[in-house]
């Protein structure tokens, strides 16, 4: 390939126009709907923003607060633990089961199976919140129940701090990993079946035909699923505010969660910008590890 | 204060029957104004059915005004909806009409955007409304908000479980700290392995709900002007301490957790008592419920807390006559008996509080009016969402044995005289 | 005789899955089973244990109550159909013209494009509605559900998710067009949409959940009755304190994920023909 051939440097004008084109529409609708309220809140993050009390720039103020709050960095650590987990299991779980649901049986199982694993996808999370506080309950609770007809002790599942997290990650897995599956399954329509095949007639056994041929080929969007996971666990906010509310004490207490309650709690929304400013490079720092990962385990 | 007696309910069936007449001539003279009024309320479906209809009558005197409602059930709390609100005042785009509640009555008010309603508050209209109420719904003095429906925390008990145990209901709604106690230790079942099947009371998980162990005991988690923590008063802990018993040392109740209540155990019958408002009635009813209400206990007061409603006016209204006109018809007797019947808060009219419908359950729903004189409002300073999540946050570590109740206060004080730091310096 | 062997041992294999797969549906389904038998009892029957995932008779009247709440419910319904329909299909042309620039096409500021586009993905979505909220009331966008629509016309996510799917496709084909001449858009059109058809069918399913359920923007932009979408209509049937009649809110629920599931179905039969037909082929 030489820049010189004619045809070449057409091809890449042709590119570039093309490209331009193909990204206008998305990039407008970005730049109004996600950059400039990005920036606005930016902006705000250096004020304390009250109108009709009145307005006034705090230079880091908002910054500092949240780096001297003795609780910024439990919370901090609770995020963190929670992203841990749940990017593991939502992701793991959401591709043990596409590659499960990927094979030939019949075609009503075929829909049963992946219409249970996605319900919960579906449901509101005010309804998970109605019917997983009734399996969480202590005595009272569901789960509990069936701990002891088999002859094991209650656990307290929401009001010791101790477990409470994971009981939040069980919740959030048992939630989102089929959205992850739905997503493999598509990933693994890719794979050409001619080669899984070829391999097979081979005798390659099945897990190392699932190393070598499908997930290096689905490794693209595997990466998406890790990255893209990981940004939601990092902003965890739904999940734990429906059964803990971030308790007890601050046992279970996210970013977001502290962000929601400062801006919309607490009326401090320039507090609250700040501290979005924070976990966004947080998580900005969180998504450049993985891109540099990536580079030596995705094919592209 | 508003009393209830005998001779009051005949004088108030008078006074509806003439608001009723009012209405009539009211409606026979139409009014020719045009346009549209926002009204921003707050509830479920029964206060949205009660305003609706409500809409429909003010619609009567003014057929050419359009009246565009939005409810909001506060279900993520108050401190959201006044976040919402300043909002639409900040981006110019403010209701004429709003509904609100005492816990942001100073959140609100501060920021000067509802006109006075002096004039419908001392007009002969609203005579009829709970005095101490109206005068919890001015700010600096003037009157700001038009009180609609209130609740005061009551027990609610389940008559079945008290009479499959063989316990009295308590007598005339009345009992103290210690009675209490040990009906709540009798009413709690465990099965052969110690797990309970029963619980006899639920401890609160809700800053509102909480408020009578604290008011019962002289004492509250702020100051009496809401300026500051009250929390190292020996008198918290001592019901901090009580709850916590309840829960560790007796067993007779779980450990409140930071999420949703318990209220649907109550009414499957896994739990006997509750501390809950009124608006839990229409539900136990659905649930054809044996429910009584007593008061909360006492130890040095029989203090319960209060919460209520209000309407108010934006200053941004184009037509604040109109405006009041409709808040008329929103805090009138009828819409508050339909909100109160469809389970609401109960009237603040006390026209309205002698309603057959309304007093016809709970047996001793006469009690409601009856502890009226001794309840004292929610702690509602301006910081309030604030005030709220530091004190619950500590509550629900305390509960649960996570931090000892000596700590929790001393650490709740901190937290809490920072944050009325930063109201002053902010305000 | 090795043959017959593999044979059942794949057979032996292929039952265990199903199984194993049978147990945990099971298990995902429970909470779900319990609420939507709860819309045909009593909150005071729901809650008994042990618990009971079925209701005991079939009784419509908390349906009956949903549609005659004070809460417009078909005009809600309506509304949340046209809002997540308009961004679906919304979603599916934006995102995949995106991603076939940036997962094809050689272009100056490509890849800053494409991180920028990322970061929008990291910033909490509940802080950056507050500026859009006050854009929106000089635009007179507040309370139209159009306008909940048109925030979300395209999406990072779409955009980055398309564009790894394209990234795990072979470009031969592409090329091959590009060597005859064909135009960048007939090889988008013709050539890497087909290949893409499961995808297409994970991001619309996705896209029409995700949109079907957003609360927290629909509170702040669709306060008035008659503009809200079905998360806060539910959000109203709760009442205050959540104090409403939970048998009514579980029926309005059920009625709520109806055409999501429906709408799957639909989806995974993209999916789904290409293995059944794949079976047969074996």
């Amino acid at each position: 390939m030489t820049t010189t051939h004619p045809r070449t440097s057409e091809l890449q004008r042709a590119q570039t126009r093309m490209g331009y084109l193909f990204v206008l529409p998305s990039t407008l609708l970005y730049l109004t709907f996600v950059l400039a309220p990005v920036l606005v809140t930016v902006v705000l993050a250096f004020s304390h923003f009250d109108p009709l009390l009145g307005s006034r720039w705090v230079g880091f103020e908002n910054f500092t607060r949240f780096f001297t709050d003795r609780r910024s960095l439990q919370i901090f650590w609770n995020t963190l633990r929670f992203a841990l987990f749940a990017v593991t299991f939502n992701v793991s779980v959401g591709l043990v089961l596409a590659v499960a649901l990927n094979r030939a049986m019949p075609g009503w199982l075929l829909y049963f199976f992946r219409l249970s694993f996605f319900l919960p996808v579906i449901i509101a999370t005010a309804f998970v919140a109605v019917v997983w506080s009734y399996f969480y309950g202590d005595d009272l609770g569901v789960i509990n129940y069936f701990l002891r007809l088999v002859g094991l002790p209650n656990v307290r599942w929401l009001t010791d701090s101790k477990n409470a997290m994971t009981s939040i990650i069980i919740m959030d897995v048992w939630k989102n990993t089929g959205f992850f599956m739905v997503i493999f399954i598509a990933a693994l329509q890719g794979v050409p079946a001619n080669i899984l095949e070829a391999a097979e007639m081979d005798g390659t056994p099945p897990w190392r035909r699932f190393l070598r041929i499908t997930l290096p080929w689905i490794s693209p969007v595997v990466f998406f699923c890790i990255v893209y996971a990981s940004i939601g666990a990092l902003q965890v906010f739904e999940s734990i505010v429906i059964l803990t509310q971030g308790g007890p004490g601050d046992a279970t207490r996210s970013l977001s969660i502290l962000i929601v309650e400062e801006g919309f709690g607490s009326y401090e929304i320039g507090y609250a910008a700040a501290i979005s400013v924070v976990m966004t490079v947080i998580i900005l720092i969180i998504t450049a590890i993985q891109q540099l990962a990536s580079r030596r385990l995705v094919q592209q | 204060m508003l009393t209830i007696s005998r001779r009051n309910l005949m004088l108030s069936t008078a006074a509806i029957a003439a608001g009723t007449a009012l209405g009539l001539r009211g409606a026979l003279a139409q009014s020719d104004e045009a346009g549209t009024l926002q009204l921003a309320a707050f509830g479920g479906d029964a206060e949205a059915t009660a305003i609706g209809h409500a809409i429909e009558r003010f619609n009567t005197k003014y057929p050419n005004i359009k009246v565009e409602l939005s409810m909001d059930p506060i279900s993520s709390g108050w401190g959201d909806y006044v976040t919402k609100v300043l909002g639409q005042f900040n981006a110019g785009a403010p209701a004429d009409v709003y509904g609100t509640a005492i816990e942001s009555f100073q959140a609100l008010a501060s920021r000067d955007i509802f006109i006075p309603l002096d004039d419908l508050a001392k007009s002969e209209e609203f005579a009829d409304i709970a005095p101490s109420l109206m005068e919890q719904g001015s700010y600096k003095g003037k009157s700001t908000y038009i009180p609609i429906g209130w609740n005061n925390i009551m027990i609610n008990y389940n008559r079945d479980l008290f009479d499959k145990a063989g316990v009295a209901y308590p007598k005339d709604g009345k009992w103290t700290w210690d009675e209490f106690r040990e009906v709540a230790k009798k009413l709690t079942i465990k099965d052969a392995s110690g797990t309970v099947t029963q619980y006899g009371y639920e401890v609160p998980n809700q800053n509102f709900f909480i408020q009578p162990w604290f008011f019962s005991n002289g004492t509250g988690v702020l100051n009496a002007d809401w300026t500051g923590s009250n929390m190292l008063d020996p008198k918290v802990a001592e019901s901090l301490q009580f709850l916590h018993d309840i829960i560790h040392v007796d067993g007779s109740s779980p450990i409140p957790a930071s999420g949703p209540d318990l209220g649907n155990q109550f009414f499957a019958g896994q739990i006997a008592m509750i501390s809950r408002g009124h608006w839990i009635v229409q539900n136990a009813k659905t649930n054809g419920m044996n429910m009584d209400v007593a008061i909360p206990p006492s130890k040095e007061t029989n203090s319960t807390v209060i919460g209520f409603g209000g309407y108010a006016v934006s200053k941004t209204a184009a037509k604040p006559e109109i405006a009041k006109a409709l808040v008329a018809e929103l805090t009138s007797a009828a819409t508050q008996i339909e909100e109160a019947i469809g389970g609401g808060g109960l009237p603040s009219r006390q026209s309205a509080s002698t309603n057959p419908d309304i007093m016809a359950f709970p047996p001793s729903a006469a009690l409601y009016y009856e502890t009226l004189a001794d309840t004292k409002a929610v702690p509602s300073p301006a910081n309030f969402q604030e005030v709220e999540k530091i004190v619950m946050r500590y509550y629900t570590s305390m509960m649960a044995d996570e931090v000892s109740i000596a700590d929790g206060v001393k650490q709740a004080h901190d937290e809490l005289e920072a944050s009325f730091a930063r109201l002053k310096a902010a305000g | 005789m090795s043959m017959m062997q593999t044979n059942t041992a794949k057979r032996w294999v292929d039952w265990a899955i199903i199984a194993v797969m049978a147990l945990l549906a099971i298990g995902m389904l429970l909470p779900f089973l319990w609420l939507i038998a709860t819309s045909f009892r009593s909150v005071s029957e729901a809650y008994k244990l042990p618990p009971s995932f079925f209701p005991n008779n079939l009784d419509f009247v908390n349906y009956a109550k949903v549609l005659a709440s004070r809460v417009p419910f078909l005009q809600i319904y309506y509304n949340s159909l046209l809002v997540a329909l308009v961004v679906t299909i919304g979603q599916l042309v934006t995102c995949t013209l995106a991603a076939f620039a940036f997962a094809r096409l050689n272009f100056r500021g490509r890849d800053w494009l494409f991180i920028a586009f990322l970061v929008g993905l990291m910033f909490p979505a509940q802080v950056t509605i507050l500026p859009i909220y006050l854009g929106y009331a000089k635009l007179g966008l507040l309370n139209q559900p159009i306008g909940l629509a048109l925030m979300y016309l395209t999406s990072s996510f779409g955009v980055f998710l398309m564009r790894q799917f394209m990234l795990s496709q072979p470009k031969a084909l592409e090329e091959a067009a590009l060597m005859d001449g064909a135009g960048y858009f007939k090889i988008f059109w013709r050539i890497s949409l087909p290949q893409l058809r499961p995808a297409l069918s994970a991001l619309g399913i996705i896209t029409f959940t995700q949109t079907w359920n957003y609360y927290f923007q629909a509170k702040v932009l669709l306060g008035k009755n008659e503009a809200m979408t079905l998360p806060i209509a539910m959000d109203v049937l709760r009442g205050y304190m959540a104090a409403g009649n939970l048998s009514v809110v579980m029926a309005a629920m059920s009625m709520a994920v109806l055409p999501v599931i429906l709408l799957f179905l639909i989806a995974q039969k993209f999916v789904i023909e290409g293995i059944t037909m794949s079976g047969i082929k074996n």
